[in-house]
């Protein structure tokens, strides 16, 4: 995935994003988001090579007008476990950014990320399939 | 210590390479799309990563393996795809639907599918079984080869061709002979899990010997020659010399895969006696099962000979010590015991002079279905079982007296021998 020195200069990048949003992650806090995208990836039977999406999410959120800085970081394990759900759900032939996409766009809709929520979600992903 | 941290460096480079490696082939396999893949399919990835690397040289990088493998594997291909064109050739000769199968789709299919950019996930595995045994398969396993992906279907191409060269000479003949093994046997080699060597082999053994040339077709004439012949020979040298009088007819590598059979031949004359079909012969165009029961009873032959030595013995210790260095096949044994050569005393003798290993193999051999469904089978369960001749009851009756230890030793390695049939 990355070496530490490369984990170093990425959260700097990203809490140097976060800044504008009021928002700052600790070392701890990137290691529980990634040990929770490893939960979510071993829920699902999936495996990650990347952190690509964490980083995604983590940026996204930040801007969502239902976090605050009290809920940013559940918000933020939800988003995880949401995301990896929608994942196993559909082929490769759906990439990344569409299943992103369409998670942030419904988020914003609704403000949670409920089961109700990956359900719209996979509807909306089945019409565009 | 020095050398710990260094082994721990090397490992987690080691590790880091095997992600990067990893990330690059779910990319290849999402197409970019995705980071993420199912576990099964990061599993098959890892074996794949691991595979390729294994067929670089030299003790690099996990990478520089990986690409130098790689391009192994790409040579081992176009090997794969030579051997195919020349086999391919004589695909119309082979009257089975299994290898038309594999000739004109499944090897070309996969080979072609190794040329495209997906190969690194490929190379590893073979989607389909390969359901045509060859004479070195013989029972269709592929695990017995230790192979797999590519590596199985180069080794099987290569041994097909080998098989191809053995039957090229008189391949005009060879419509002929499936229809007097369809005449013989009632059903089409076409439709059999057959190797086609396997059939032809003691045609051709005979044919060679006694007519000294490379073809199928025997007269009866030879035959009676042959049977002349068969009064004054050993039959472990008869088949030997069988053997000899085919090598200069074959290229070497050919003769040697043909003469790896030797020993599975030998055995199946010598077990399948009373199973005559099992071997297809032919004269003058007519399938025979006569040139078979002289082959099989010139192997009888030797048996024949301590038949009649232990039949003339007088003392019960003489003849013990002639059968017990003599007589090692297990089927012979228990046709001596069946002839009444051997008193029910003197077969109590003999059986007394038993080690717990030989009862083991023994009866490991002779009870081998109690054996097939459970895990353990002890001796008193074996007792127990009815006895049907003279020297099982002495059997019995020898090994009722055994010590609790002897019998616990037997049990034990009753148990534990892993036959091989």
């Amino acid at each position: 995935m990355h070496t530490t020195s490369q984990a170093l200069s990425v959260n700097q990048t990203l809490n140097q994003q976060l800044q504008s949003y009021g928002y700052h992650l600790r070392a701890e806090d990137m290691t529980a988001l990634k040990q929770s995208v490893q939960h979510a990836c071993s829920a699902f039977d999936l495996v990650e090579s990347d952190y690509h999406i964490l980083y995604e999410l983590i940026k996204a959120l930040a801007a969502s007008p239902y976090a605050d800085a009290t809920r940013y970081l559940p918000m933020l394990h939800d988003a995880i476990f949401s995301y990896y759900q929608l994942r196993s759900l559909f082929s490769w032939q759906v990439n990344d950014a569409t299943i992103l996409h369409t998670l942030l766009t419904f988020h914003m809709q609704y403000g949670t990320f409920d089961k109700v929520l990956i359900k719209r979600c996979c509807k909306q992903l089945k019409i565009r399939k | 210590m020095s050398s710990n941290i260094q082994t721990q460096k090397k490992s987690s480079d080691q590790q880091q390479e095997r992600l990067e490696l990893l990330k690059h082939l779910i990319q290849l396999y999402t197409h970019h799309n995705s980071s993420c893949v199912p576990r099964h399919v990061a599993n098959d990835m890892l074996i794949s990563i691991t595979y390729i690397a294994h067929h670089a040289t030299g003790d690099a990088s996990l990478k520089k393996r990986y690409v130098h493998g790689l391009q192994q594997l790409e040579l081992l291909c176009h090997a794969c795809k030579h051997r195919l064109a020349k086999v391919q050739l004589y695909a119309e000769w082979y009257p089975n639907e299994r290898l038309r199968y594999l000739l004109t789709d499944f090897f070309p299919t996969y080979l072609k599918r190794l040329s495209s950019p997906y190969a690194p996930l490929l190379y590893a595995f073979e989607k389909e079984d390969i359901d045509y045994p060859l004479l070195d398969g013989l029972p269709l396993e592929h695990a017995m080869y230790h192979l797999q992906g590519i590596d199985l279907i180069s080794h099987y191409l290569e041994q097909l061709s080998y098989e191809v060269a053995f039957l090229k000479p008189f391949y005009q003949e060879l419509p002929m002979i499936y229809k007097l093994y369809q005449m013989q046997r009632h059903v089409s080699l076409f439709e059999l899990n057959q190797n086609l060597v396997e059939v032809l082999l003691p045609q051709v053994l005979l044919h060679v010997y006694l007519k000294q040339s490379y073809g199928v077709q025997l007269d009866a004439a030879a035959l009676d020659a042959f049977n002349k012949r068969l009064s004054i020979m050993r039959p472990q040298e008869l088949l030997q010399q069988m053997y000899l009088s085919l090598q200069p007819y074959l290229d070497e590598d050919v003769y040697a895969y043909v003469y790896a059979y030797f020993p599975i031949l030998k055995q199946r004359l010598q077990n399948d006696m009373e199973n005559h079909a099992e071997l297809f012969i032919f004269e003058d165009n007519t399938p025979k099962q006569y040139t078979l029961q002289v082959m099989t009873a010139c192997l009888n032959s030797e048996f024949t000979h301590h038949q009649e030595v232990l039949s003339a013995m007088t003392s019960t210790t003489e003849k013990i010590h002639y059968f017990r260095t003599h007589l090692h096949n297990f089927q012979d044994m228990i046709e001596i015991w069946d002839s009444y050569i051997f008193s029910l005393e003197e077969l109590t003798v003999l059986f007394q002079s038993y080690t717990p290993m030989d009862f083991a193999i023994f009866l490991r051999h002779h009870y081998a279905e109690q054996f097939v469904f459970t895990a353990s089978v002890t001796l008193d369960e074996l007792l127990l079982l009815p006895v049907s001749a003279d020297w099982e009851e002495a059997l019995h009756m020898v090994l009722s007296t055994l010590s609790k230890k002897q019998q616990h030793i037997l049990e034990q390695w009753m148990n534990s021998i892993k036959l091989q049939y």
